[in-house]
Parts: structure tokens; C-alpha cells; sequence
């Protein structure tokens, strides 16, 4: 059960907070007032405070209550979705019951579930990581059916991660996905497991236009997510299909660049995620001939800063590096020359770069 | 000042990224008046906001202790998971464009 600080609700007319938990060092209950009196005035229906990309109050008007709720990044959809559905008793700790008991007359039953040891949680969360990373992540040995050589660079912000690729070989074509989601850590994994289940059913067949399967497969998640509650997940895609029997690769995306690298010539394609809400997705057919390289990769890539701190490597750096990498040993130069721009800059995104030679 | 100096890329990356909604710097001497910001304890310790209204998204993150990006889009186009992201490349941007000379 994840750890919850702060737990309460707001009474809109007697405009007065009742703590169900309130174990917060860091007196962030005093803030609490403040917002619920704020979302009151401005006619909000939901608020999310972010504390040092660490912790977080998630505020929610249900009727003439706001209901609110603290606790860690990593447990946000857990917590709010458990806020939403009107659950509060299941996430109130055994002692605070026992203490609710003594001083108040018996109320409903509740679920109550004892926190692991710090040692069980490790084992389970390596565990649970593990099957994560065996669901989400196929062997390079299925690219390569199709391309000559792949190669791979993965490196989550937190383990494991919201970044997955993944493919899917049909009779005359094969189709390359790489996903970018929303959020790092167990929240990126539990999104990117999420979208990877839709991406399957999805592609059961080959797409005829990959532009319109993509806005389709958005526009699909959104009324999927819609349905949950689960509005704040998302994704970023780049698509690739493959003709084995012309060697045309069509390319299109949401977010995720591709740089093909032909000989000397190395060229970028970019997309966005706000083409899907203009409309505007576009897709780009490429002969392809043998040698040429495919580098496909999330924007924790792009979005790395140099080795001072000061600059984004950016699509220009990417390309300098793409130009300078060996065709016999892509990744390694690749790897050689990205470590070097980044120096000891912090990572502050998933990184990954999928290279995929013709 | 930073509305000055950074309101040519806001126009540009307000196009590329959020075209209908609407993308704003709030500076420290703004943080009073601000419908959001005003009166929030914590504000030093405060990385983000994400508000939802009756028919609008707001993301507010913040970039410098002195300086939050405030943007917003009507619920029909967009959902908080997409602001996010474009908050954090706008954000990004901003601060990139900040360590260069003027």
C-alpha cells in the first residue's frame, strides 16, 4: 500500500478541513486550506501540487466536498484514482484506525493492509521491475528478421522506466514502435504497459496509411483513458513500416524523431504530439537501401544537457553525433561521443535509441 | 523583463505547440495578482500545478524561483498528459534561451 501523509476533505459551507490522516512532517497541511479555498473561488474541479518533482497533493470537488490526498510521484495514479472512487478508507494506515476507533463510534468496515518491511519491498519491487522489463521489452533477435542489425541504447530516469519499443512482423511488412510515456519510474512502466496492450490489438494487421492508424490509435487511447479516469496518461509514438518487398520505409509519429543515415547524408524526421489535435500528422516514404541506418529515439535523447549544464543537445547534436558514428560499430560510437557531450550532466528523462541497420 | 526578452520564442513556441490555447510567463512581481500563484505558501518548494476547470486545462511549472510558465487549452483539445509535455519543452526552451547571451 503506498505511503499517504495527508488525507482529508473540505467542507465547501462550513469551509473547514477534517483530517482522516495527517502525518506530514513538512506542515504542507497548511496549505491545504489555501487550495481548497482557491479551487473554491476560481471554480476549479481538480488541482495537483508537484513538490520538487518528488511528492504531491492531488485536490478533487466531489459535490460540496473537496477530498484531497498527499504522497509520492511514483504512487500519483494509485492514489488519485483511489481518491476519485470515494476508496479513503482503504488508504488510512492500521494505527490511525486504532486511534480513529477509540475516539469515534464504529464506522463502516475497511480494507487495512499492513506496509511490507523495507527488505520485502525491495525484493518485491526488484521483482516486480523484472517482470516489467520481460513484458515490455522484446529481444533485439526480432528486429533483426527484418533489418540486418539492431541495436539499442535504454537508460530509464528510474527503473523501470516509461520508454518501450517494440515490434510486430507481418508476411510482406514489419512494423517498429517506439513509445514515450508519460511520467518515469513504476507510473512510465504501468502507462507504457497500458498502451503496449492497445498497440497489439491495434496492429493485428498491417496498417494501409500509418498516419491514419496512428491518429486513430490516439484518438482510441484517449477514449480508452477517458473511460478510466486515467486522463493524465499519455503517449508519444514513432512508427515504422517496413515493405520487405520494395525496401520502402514509411515513418510517421507523435513526438518520437527518427534520423535516417544514408551513406554520408544523414537526414532528420520530426513530429509532434500536438499534430494529432491539429490534425496535421503527416507521414514520409523512404527507399531504403542496404547499409543505411535507422536512428529512432525518445526526446530524453534530445532533451540531454551538455557537460557544463548549459546547452540541450537538440536535434543538430544528435545529427553531429549520428554523422560521426561507425557503421561497423554503431552503438559504441554513438554511446562514445553522447557520454562525452554529456559529461556528468544529470539525466532527466528516459533515454532510449534504437538504431536499426538495412 | 523576461515577458521582453523571451516574448519572441513564447510567440513561436505558443504556434508550434499550442496554437488555440495560451502560453504565458508570470515573473515574481506577478505572483500576488496571479489567479493561481497568489497567496500559496511553499512557493519555493512548489515544481508544478496542474488545475482542470469546467471547460480548461492550466499547467504551471515552474522555471526559476522568480519565474513560472503558465499555459492553458480548452478541455476539447488537449488533456493534462499532453500539457505536461509541452510545458516541459517550452520550459526547456526557456531556459536554454536564458544562458545564451542576449
Amino acid at each position: 500500500m503506498p505511503s499517504v501523509n495527508l488525507l482529508g476533505s473540505f467542507s465547501y459551507d462550513h469551509q473547514s478541513v477534517e483530517f482522516f490522516v495527517n502525518r506530514e512532517d513538512k506542515a504542507h497541511s497548511a496549505i491545504v486550506e489555501v487550495c481548497c479555498k482557491k479551487m473554491k473561488t476560481q471554480g476549479l474541479k481538480s488541482m495537483t501540487i508537484e513538490f520538487d518533482h518528488s511528492s504531491f497533493i492531488y485536490f478533487l470537488k466531489k459535490g460540496d466536498h473537496i477530498r484531497f490526498i498527499e504522497g509520492n510521484n511514483k504512487d500519483y495514479p494509485v492514489l488519485t484514482s483511489k481518491v476519485r472512487l470515494g476508496l479513503e478508507g482503504d488508504l488510512i494506515p492500521e494505527e490511525d484506525l486504532k486511534e480513529k476507533e477509540e475516539t469515534e463510534p464504529k464506522a463502516a468496515a475497511t480494507v487495512q493492509v499492513s506496509p511490507p518491511s523495507s527488505d520485502d519491498l525491495d525484493t518485491s519491487l526488484k521483482e516486480d521491475h523484472a517482470i516489467i522489463h520481460h513484458s515490455l521489452y522484446q529481444s533485439l533477435d526480432q528486429f533483426k528478421r527484418n533489418y540486418s542489425n539492431a541495436e539499442l541504447y535504454f537508460k530509464p530516469f528510474e527503473e523501470p522506466g516509461g520508454d518501450f519499443y517494440w515490434c510486430r512482423d507481418y508476411q510482406y511488412k514489419s512494423l517498429v514502435a517506439l513509445g514515450d510515456c508519460t511520467g518515469h519510474g513504476s507510473l512510465g512502466a504501468m502507462i507504457a504497459m497500458s498502451v503496449m496492450t492497445l498497440l497489439k490489438q491495434f496492429f493485428r494487421l498491417p496498417p494501409t496509411s500509418l498516419k491514419d492508424a496512428l491518429v486513430e490509435f490516439h484518438h482510441q487511447m484517449k477514449e480508452l483513458m477517458e473511460e478510466e479516469i486515467l486522463d493524465t496518461f499519455d503517449v508519444e509514438l514513432g512508427v515504422l513500416l517496413l515493405d520487405k518487398r520494395t525496401n520502402i520505409l514509411t515513418y510517421s509519429g507523435s513526438g518520437v524523431n527518427m534520423t535516417l543515415k544514408s551513406g554520408d547524408e544523414v537526414n532528420s524526421y520530426r513530429s509532434r504530439k500536438t499534430n494529432i489535435i491539429t490534425g496535421k500528422v503527416t507521414e514520409e516514404q523512404i527507399q531504403l537501401k542496404e547499409g543505411d541506418q535507422i536512428f529512432i529515439y525518445s526526446d530524453g535523447i534530445l532533451d540531454q544537457f551538455d557537460a557544463k549544464d548549459e546547452k540541450r543537445m537538440g536535434l543538430k547534436g544528435l545529427q553531429q553525433i549520428v554523422t560521426n558514428t561507425h557503421p561497423q560499430n554503431t552503438l559504441s560510437t554513438f554511446l562514445k561521443d553522447f557520454n562525452s557531450f554529456r559529461g556528468k550532466t544529470e539525466q532527466l528523462d528516459d533515454q532510449t535509441m534504437l538504431i536499426l541497420t538495412v | 523583463m523576461s515577458k521582453d526578452r523571451f516574448g519572441e520564442i513564447l510567440d513561436t513556441l505558443q504556434a508550434q505547440h499550442l496554437p488555440s490555447g495560451n502560453v504565458e510567463l508570470v515573473e515574481e512581481d506577478e505572483f500576488n495578482d496571479h489567479p493561481f500563484l497568489s497567496g500559496l505558501p511553499f512557493l519555493k518548494s512548489i515544481s508544478e500545478l496542474q488545475l482542470e476547470s469546467e471547460d480548461k486545462y492550466y499547467v504551471i511549472t515552474k522555471i526559476t524561483d522568480k519565474l513560472f510558465l503558465s499555459i492553458s487549452e480548452v478541455k476539447a483539445s488537449s488533456n493534462i498528459g499532453i500539457l505536461k509535455n509541452i510545458s516541459k519543452r517550452i520550459s526547456n526552451e526557456i531556459r536554454t534561451a536564458a544562458i545564451k547571451p542576449i
